[in-house]
Parts: structure tokens; sequence; C-alpha cells
């Protein structure tokens, strides 16, 4: 699937030469992985144990023993955030996935089906849209307990709408093609029109919407854990961190600048990998670059 | 139209039954009370017998679907109850709490619609330039701080050591606002920034700016005229999103400058139980929900007169 | 602005001849009373807190009503927690069930009005009437008023009555002004509220105050609950002081020439219950390894930076049977390491916990986070505990009452106000007797009942501290709580405000010795 689309870019690609999308896609392709690597090898590659405390060396600033610094335990914050990393992106992706796939098949179903169950599901997630996000991560904390697994659900049950909404749209304007009324007619089942001809055509747009989101649900993961309903200690995960931090800001910066900097390039890291993928997907809005110069 | 405003309108009724149950149901089952809650907060601790006292008292005892339907007929005869934290009266107290919250709401949104769509078209038209690098740039940093740092920093550079603004947001004049609108413009600014150079940059390429520019037309004109035009629509979908999601009230940025409004309200009501206080406010999101989505329907027809009003969105 | 400028204008003569009756008295600094403004910040007010308004009657509000200077009690407490008069000027304990309590005669409400028996009487009753917590504490039968005093009698014996009069519920206001419909009360105190709203108070200065006239003008009482806001609205002077700062930012003020620091050892303590329930738990030696093994010294410099002192029992050393009256295991953890080897909890598989019989030295510590100094416990402790050969699971949640319903723990962690009216009784009565609401660890000890039986019904105020201190070693011998630490309350303050006391009870915040001298 994934080498099709390269593929079929590929010769787009060589149509533009000047054209560096391709490589811009690469680029952050593999810094992305890098990052990946890191974080699932972070036990491996981590200095010191992350959670070994040493209250004779608290809030050291950074130092070579130290690059980043130590926070109140005296826990290496290099280590953590490198830990962080592994439950941050963990948290992120998951999160992203489900409501994805989740959202997608929904929406593909309503759009597929339409009618009565079609409409029922949509007033439901209009239920799910309006209702305040808030209310629910702290009902879920409150019969699950704490934990990120139980903010990842919180926010899984209020996110997925959205996807669900937008592969309905894109299911229903798929629907009306003539080659599904083709398919139609070479008499495919109901599962193989969704699954070969539909889902494919829409797999673009979400696609890019998922890579974009994996940074909004970083920020909606960090802002549960300033209301303290996130990863629970002494899990290192950077939204929590920078949290727990926050009141040093003016005697120990270190403790919530480097969660904050990971935060940072991990969310920028996933928005232009996605923004390339979009510019990949879309060449619509590629051509367009250089339009005063003619 | 009246008559479609009517039938969008009539949609509220079971969302609203369907958010109120849903709510209700969570907060039951999540652990604790208002009672617990209450004495477990403030200091010193009191005795079993009180607090099963209190809990008859303001009908904690009684099964859910007989504190669900007694909360329901009040809400039908108009009487929102009572805050079982406060012992205000509910509907008196959430409104008193709304003309902060929307004072926020219509600052920040400004500010971004003040910068984002100048800032987007700039980006759009020069697109992978210096100066396009350098906005998505910023608008990457803007997208990837949580609320709270950013106003942490805000507070610390701007009032602290530049002196410039309060730090806290009650009783400072307008100069109070200033500092909690920035947090939220920031986060807003930056997300739409992106969204508008996307939006603009695909109308670019439609056959009709083509066309415009072959008839020799000015490309301001073709710049302002058509494609902003044709952009609005998209943008307008955005702002009616967020401008929902600000008037649910923030309750990060409220906590943080002490502006009181409904956001703080709601979570301090959610961490107390106070149900007849987050149905109030989960009603209010109800609202909200439903009428900016007609609002944006109703735009919708009027920026592109094809869309019909009727068909389902 | 014409009514702010009559008032102005109205209060300036009242001072002018307050002033002239007086002799000039203090005219410490360049500004009058009345233009001295004192801005407070406080985390400690609030709707969530159960204090907002300043009905005694209601809640908890009346902890506000005295804080913030509105009402005053019969008697208070000192910075031993030992009564004193205050409204009142002395008590007569007729017999166990009846206690006399005669007033002072020079207390004006802040509306003119006398205050006399009668009033109090009507108080009270309205008290007991309404309260949750006061008729159960007070158990009164009835009053009656006589001139300056009035006559309580009770249901049941009382020693603690007096002292629970002194609860901020006991706060005196005249009940025929009533409360208003913003939850304002007319109180005896040196401020009067001019505002009040569920986030901020506006006071003015009570220039009839009966012990003399407040030094301050105006005082505004505003809720902040973010402490990184507390902290930076200190710093940039919007503040003149504050109360419940984040330990990390206590710092900044510390050892710095433009800040005052004013703190005080609370009653408030950090306790480990141990669970009587779990197998591992009733060994007498895990229990003591468990109280050798805890770094209360670290904990309390390091994380929480040196607010708070390291606690041995229940109650801290500013009472007379607090502190060092008790003694408990020090920290050892080479000794605790014997004491389990020689109960043969011995690490077999070399993974650094230990076992006895197949079973691991495993325990589930059961806290909450809503007090920010648990989270702090739990993690020092684990860290300690793995030294001794203790594993530690930390279950830190806001949902700890179902499990704590399900018995689903080993170790219980919570902060506890033990002796909030400087008696006692309450700790014990509520967390080591059979059946008592907060003993989470099953406790029992026959002794310990006895002793406390005794407690409920002894009179003589040393002989209760005797009492108190056989009870506390009893607990302690046996290793039911492990006392961590004694939380310090800091109030800090800009350079040149004085009579702004942190005070033990935590009762008592603003009063007519407030002063901005600049």
């Amino acid at each position: 699937m994934e080498s099709t689309i390269i593929n079929s870019i590929t010769v787009r690609v060589h149509r533009k030469k000047k054209d560096c999308t391709m490589m811009k896609f690469y680029v952050f392709l593999i810094l992305v992985i890098l990052l990946l690597l890191v974080a699932a090898f972070a036990p491996q590659i981590v200095p010191y144990d992350p959670c070994a405390q040493d209250l004779m060396n608290a809030l050291q600033p950074p130092s070579a023993e130290h690059p980043f610094g130590t926070d109140r335990y005296g826990r290496d914050m290099l280590s953590r955030v490198v830990m962080g990393a592994q439950t941050t992106i963990y948290a992120a992706l998951l999160l992203v996935g489900i409501i994805t796939v989740f959202g997608t098949l929904v929406g593909i179903f309503c759009g597929y089906k339409g009618g009565k169950i079609d409409s029922l599901i949509m007033r439901i997630s209009d239920v799910f849209l309006a209702f305040p996000g808030m209310v629910f991560a702290i009902a879920v904390a409150g019969v699950l307990g704490g934990g990120i697994n139980n903010a990842v659900v919180a926010l899984a049950c209020i996110s997925w709408p959205k996807f669900a909404r937008l592969a309905r749209g894109q299911a229903l304007s798929v629907k009306t093609m003539p080659y599904i009324a083709a398919a139609k007619l070479s008499g495919s089942g109901p599962l193989k029109i969704v699954f070969k001809h539909i889902l494919p055509n829409i797999t673009g747009p979400i696609l890019v919407t998922a890579t974009l989101d994996i940074g909004t649900m970083m920020m909606e993961l960090a802002g549960l854990s300033f209301l303290g309903l996130g990863a629970m200690p002494p899990i290192a995960e950077w939204g929590s961190m920078m949290s727990d931090g926050r009141s040093m800001l003016q005697t120990a910066p270190w403790v919530i600048l480097a969660p904050g900097c990971a935060i940072f390039i991990t969310v920028m890291l996933f928005n232009l990998l996605g923004d390339t993928v979009r510019d990949v997907l879309d060449p619509k809005t590629k051509r367009s670059g250089n339009w005063r110069k003619k | 139209m009246k008559k479609y405003i009517g039938k969008r309108l009539l949609q509220l009724i079971p969302i609203i039954l369907g958010i109120t149950l849903l709510s209700f149901t969570l907060m039951q089952t999540a652990a604790g009370d208002a009672v617990d809650a209450l004495y477990d907060n403030a200091s010193g601790a009191v005795s079993e017998q009180i607090k099963a006292e209190k809990r008859a008292e303001l009908g904690l005892d009684q099964p859910f679907v007989i504190q669900y339907t007694t909360w329901l007929g009040g809400m039908i005869t108009g009487d929102m109850g009572v805050s079982y934290i406060s012992n205000k009266p509910v509907f008196e107290t959430y409104i008193s709490k709304l003309p902060a919250t929307i004072a926020l709401t219509l600052t920040s949104i400004l500010l971004t619609v003040l910068v984002a769509i100048p800032f987007g078209i700039l980006s759009a038209v020069r697109q992978n330039r210096f100066t396009d690098y350098l906005i998505r740039f910023f608008s990457f940093i803007g997208n990837s701080l949580p609320g709270f740092f950013v106003s942490l920093l805000l507070i610390y550079f701007l009032a602290l050591r530049l002196k410039l603004f309060p730090v806290m947001g009650s009783g400072g004049g307008w100069k109070s606002i200033v500092l909690p609108t920035l947090t939220l413009a920031i986060a807003m600014a930056s997300k739409y920034t992106r969204q508008v150079r996307t939006t603009v940059l695909e109308e670019l390429n439609k056959d009709y700016v083509l066309g415009a520019r072959a008839r020799g037309i000015k490309e301001p004109v073709v710049l302002y005229a058509s494609v902003l035009k044709a952009s609005m629509l998209t943008i307008v979908t955005l702002l009616a999103l967020s401008i929902g999601s600000l008037l649910g009230g923030t309750a990060i940025v409220e906590s943080i400058f002490m502006w009181d409004g409904v956001g703080k309200l709601a979570v301090d009501s959610i961490m107390m139980r106070d149900y007849p206080m987050i149905q109030a406010y989960v009603i209010w999101m109800a609202l909200i929900y439903v009428i900016v989505n007609l609002i944006t329907d109703i735009l919708y027809h009027y920026l592109d007169p094809r869309i019909r009003l009727e068909q389902e969105v | 602005m014409k009514k702010k400028s009559k008032m102005l204008t109205l209060l300036l003569t009242g001072v002018m001849v307050a002033g002239m009756l007086t002799g000039c008295g203090s005219a410490t600094s360049g500004k009058s009373a009345e233009e001295k403004v004192f801005n407070y910040g406080t985390t400690a007010y609030g709707v969530a807190m159960g204090n907002a308004g300043l009905n005694p009657h209601e809640g908890y509000s009346g902890w506000s009503t005295v804080r913030y200077g509105v009402g005053e009690t019969l008697f208070k407490f000192n910075e031993s927690m030992e009564l004193e008069p205050w409204l009142a000027k002395d008590y007569e304990q007729i017999d166990e069930y009846t206690v006399k309590i005669n007033l002072r005669d020079d207390v004006k409400f802040s509306n003119g009005k006398k205050m006399t028996g009668e009033s109090v009487k009507a108080c009270l009753e309205d008290l007991i009437a309404k309260h949750d917590r006061a008729p159960k504490d007070l158990q009164i039968k009835s009053i009656t008023a006589d001139g300056q005093s009035i006559i309580i009698v009770s249901e049941n014996k009382v020693p603690g009555l007096v002292n629970y009069l002194c609860d901020p519920y006991g706060a005196i206001i005249d009940m025929e002004a009533g409360v208003s419909a913003d939850k304002n009360v007319v109180g005896t105190g040196p401020y009067v509220a001019k505002n009040v709203t569920d986030t901020e108070i506006n006071l003015t200065a009570n220039m009839d105050y009966w012990g003399g006239k407040p030094h301050v003008g105006t005082v505004n009482v505003k809720s902040i609950t973010d402490g990184d806001t507390l902290t930076m609205a200190m710093q940039s002077g919007e503040i003149d002081a504050t109360q419940g700062l984040p330990y990390a930012s206590l710092q900044l003020f510390q050892n710095n020439d433009d800040y005052t620091i004013s703190s005080t050892n609370t009653s408030r303590v950090y306790q480990a219950c141990l669970n009587y329930n779990s197998a591992v738990i009733k060994d007498d030696a895990v229990r003591k390894a468990m109280a050798m093994s805890m770094d209360k010294d670290g904990f309390t410099s390091v994380l929480l930076q040196g607010n708070g002192t390291p606690a041995i029992g229940p109650f801290p050393a500013n009472f007379s049977f607090g502190g060092d009256a008790v003694k408990a295991a020090t920290y050892d953890i080479e000794g605790a390491k014997k004491v389990l080897e020689a109960a043969s909890w011995i690490d077999t598989d070399g993974d650094g916990i230990r076992e006895k019989d197949g079973q691991k030295l495993s325990i589930k510590w059961l806290t909450y986070t809503s007090r920010q100094e648990l989270p702090l416990l739990a993690e020092s402790v684990q860290a300690t505990y793995k030294q001794a050969g203790i594993d530690v699971q930390v279950n830190a949640t806001d949902s700890y009452k179902d499990f704590l319903k399900a018995g689903d723990y080993d170790v219980f962690a919570n902060a506890f106000v033990t002796a909030p009216t400087g008696d006692p009784q309450y700790y014990f009565t509520t967390h080591v007797v059979d059946g008592s609401d907060y003993n989470r660890g099953h406790y029992h000890n026959d002794k310990v009942e006895q002793l406390v039986a005794q407690l409920r019904t002894e009179f003589d105020k040393e002989k209760r501290g005797d009492l108190a201190v056989q009870i506390a070693q009893q607990v302690i011998d046996d290793n039911a709580y492990i006392y961590a630490s004694h939380l310090k309350m800091s109030f800090v303050m800009k350079k040149g405000v004085t009579g702004f006391t942190a005070h033990p009870s935590d009762y008592y915040e603003i009063t007519a010795d407030l002063d901005i001298n600049e």
C-alpha cells in the first residue's frame, strides 16, 4: 500500500525536478523513525536509572555528569526525558491509532449505509463532540484510577467522532463515484467495496489528519497532566514532568525546560511530517509554489 | 429559514438529554461524591454519621434513577437546583461567570483572526521562501508548547520582568485581559496560520485563479477578491469550532490567571462532584455546540449559496 | 465615586476624633491608618475549600470569619495551643455537665450593639440548630443567659467543650443583624467585610474595635488557587502577603531582605497507617523495619525543602504532650535489615527483595495526590524501603476511598490535623480505637482502648496530657502508625508588614496588630 503511494509520487517528483517535497518527506520520516527508536530502546540507552533517587543531589544544575541536571528527588533529568519519550510518544500514538481506526470504521459504515442507523450514530457522535472532555477525563480517572492509559481512554472517547465525521464525508463523496457503481454492478459485496474501493481512496486525508493530530493529542495529554489526571509517579512522562516542575521555573528551570524542549521537538517533527505527507499526497498545493515567478 | 432554524433547535432536546444522562452516569460511577469532596478538602475530619446526614439532605443516598429524574423534573420547570458545595442557586452562579468567559473568548478570537489571516496569506503567497519558513517556524513553536507553560512564561517575562501587565486577571482593568488573551491566541493563531496557508494554497491552484490571471487581473485583486472569499468557508468552520470550545471556558488559563469564568467553575465543580453545577456546564456545552453548528451552516449558505441548508451536515 | 469620598470623609473625621481622644498614639509611618491597604493572597479561601462566605454556622466558613478578622470566638489558643480568654473573661466548670462562661463587658459588634449573654446565647443556639459538626462536638442540652454570662448544660460529659468553642464555628455574630444574601455577617472583630464573593473579600477597619484601633484601613483578601500565580503576584508586588506558596517558591523569598517570613509548626501530620488485616503487615518485624526505614529527615529537609519538622508522634513539639514527649525508632536501614533477617525475611533469589515462606516482602502503599506532600512521601519511602529489601507499590489516586473500602492496601498514608482544638482526644477517638472512622489499619490494643476510655471522661488538663503521652507511646511502640513529618506553615510578606504571624492552629491570620511600615 505504502509503496504504491511512494511509487506514484516518485513519478510526479520526476516531473517537477526542482521540487524537494520527497526529499523533505524522507528527512522528516527518518527523523521521526529515529525518535521512535530512541523511545523504543529508552531503557537500554539511558545513562542512569530514571527512577533512582539521590536526595543528596537534588536539583543539581546541568553538569557533565547530569547534562540536563537533576530533579527534586535527585533523579537524572536526561534519563527521565529519554524514558519519558517512550511513555509520551507511546500514549500519543496509541490514542491517535485508536481514534483513527475506530472513527474511520464508524464513519465509513455510516456513510456507506446511510439511513436511520447513520443518523442515530451521528446523533451519538454529537453528544460526544459536545461533551466536555474534562468531565470525561475525571470520571474515567475516578472509575479506572489515574494513569496515562486511562487518560488515553478518556481522550479517545471524546475524540473519535472527529474522524468519524471526516471518514463519513469522504465515504459519502466516494460512494457516488461511477467506479463504485461499476463495482456494485460487477457483483462485489459491500465488504469488498468498502475495503477495496472506498477505504483506499479516503486513506490520504485521514492519514494527514492523524499525523497532524499526534502533536495536538500530546498537548491534550499534557493538559490533563496539569490537572493531575495524567501519568502516575514515578513514571516519566513529559507533560506531568512539566507540570510537576512548573513551580521551579525560577529556581531550577532545567526541570521544566528539558521536557518542554522534548515536547516541542517531537510535536514539531510530527507536524512537519504531517504537512509533508499532505504535500506529497495532494500535489495541488505544491504547484503554486512559484506562481509569482511566471 | 425560520422553519429550518426551529428544526435545528429541536435537535437540542435529544442532545441535552443524552449529554446530561451521560454526565450523570459518569459522575455517579466515579469515586467519591460531593460530601466526601467537601469534607476532605476542608481541614480536619468528620465522622461518617455527619457525612451520611449531609448525603440524605442532598438526596445523594437516593438511587441513581431517582436522582436523575428529580433533577430533570426541576430542570423542566426551570429550576436548575442549588449547588451542593456553595448552597447557591446553580443558574445564577453560572450566569454570573459567563461575562468573563465571553470577554476572553471575544478578545482571543479577535487577536487570532488579526494574526492568523494576514500571516497565513503571506505565508501562502511566499511559499517556500524565507518569510514562509519564518512564519511556519513560529507557528510550530506556538503549537507545541502546553498552554500552562506559555502562560507561565508570559507572566514571568511580561508581568514580572518587564512589569507591563498585572499577574492576576481580575481587578486590573483592561490590562489584566492581555496575558490570558495572549496565551489563548498564541496557540490558536499558530494553528490557524497554518490552516489559512493551506486553504489559500489550495484556492490559488484552482482554475478560476489561473483564468483571472490570464485575463490580466492584478494579483492583489485576485488574492483578496477571489481567493480570500473562497477560503473563508474553511476559516469560518475552524473559527466556529474554536469559539465553541472557548465559550466552554478554558480551565487551565482561567485558573492560572484567576480569571473567574465558567472553565474554572467547571473544573472546580467536577473535582468537587457538584452534580447540579456540572449539569449546568454540560447543558451550556450542548447549547454552544448546537448553536455554533447552526450559525456555521447558515454562514456557509450565505458564503456559498450552492450549499443548501436542508442537507445533513 | 461620590459615595466613596463621602465615606472617606466620614472615616477621616472618625479617626481624627479617635486620634484626639487617644492622644495621637501610634504614628509609626507616614501614612495614616486609613490610607494603608493590605492585599492578601491566599490559597485557602474559596468554594472548593468549603469556606466561601463569612457565615460561621455554615460548613467551614467560620474559618474565614475568624481568619480575616471579622469574627472572634469566646476563647482562643496561644502559641502552645493552650486556652486563653478572648470574648470571654473566664469559665467555671460547675459540674461535669455544666459550664459557666463569663463574658467581657466591653465588646461591641461592628454595628455598635453590645455583646451580651443574650446575644451569645442566640448565636450559639443558631449554631447548633444549623451547623453540621457543632451539635455533635458540643452536645449542648441547654443554654441560659444571665447578664454578661452564659451557662451551658451538656447532654454527656464533654471535657473538651471549651476547646470546641474555639473552633471557628464558634465565632460570635449578631443574630439580629443575621446573615446577608452574600453571606456577610456582623461580628466583633477588628475588620468589617464590605464585599464578600467566592473569590474575594474586601474589608475595612472597625475603628470602634474593643481591642484597640486597627492600624490598616483596608484589607483585601484574594483567593489565588494556582501556586505559581501566587508566587509571581507576590514578586510583582500585587499582593503584600501570602499563605500557601509552593515549597519550591519559598526559597525565592528566604534570605531576601525585601521579604519577611513567619513560620510555625502545625498539628497537620503526614502519617502512614499500617493495615493489620494484611498478613505481611501483621508481622511485628515488618512493621518495626518499616518504621526504622523511613527517612524522615531526608523527606522534610529535601523534599519538603525544610517546610516541616520530622515527627515522632502525632502531636508537634509546641504541645506539652507532643514533640519528644514520646520516643520512636530512629532512621536505621542497617538495623531494619537485622530486624527482618532475625524474623527470617531473607532475599533468596537475589532480586533485592526479601522473601519468607515463598512470599515476597512487597507492600501496597495507598495514598492520594490532592496534598502535594503525600506523593513525595510515597516516592521517598519507595527508595529507602528498597534498600532494606522491602518492595513498595505506590498507588496514589484520588479515588483512594474505593481502595479503602475494598481493603486493598497494606499502608494508607494521609495528612491529618491531629489537634485542631488543642486537645488530644479527637485524634485518638478517630484513629486508634476499635471501629473509629479513621482507624484504617484495624489496629486494636486493649491497653489503648482502656486509656482512651479514661481520656474521654478526664477533666484535669495535666492528667489528660499524661494519658495522651501514654496512648501515643503505645501506638508508636506497636508501630501501628508511622509519623513522618509535621507541616510547617509559612506566611510570606513584604518587608515592613508587621503583626502578621502564622499561628499553629491555622485559625488566626488578620488581627488588629496588622500594620504596614514603609
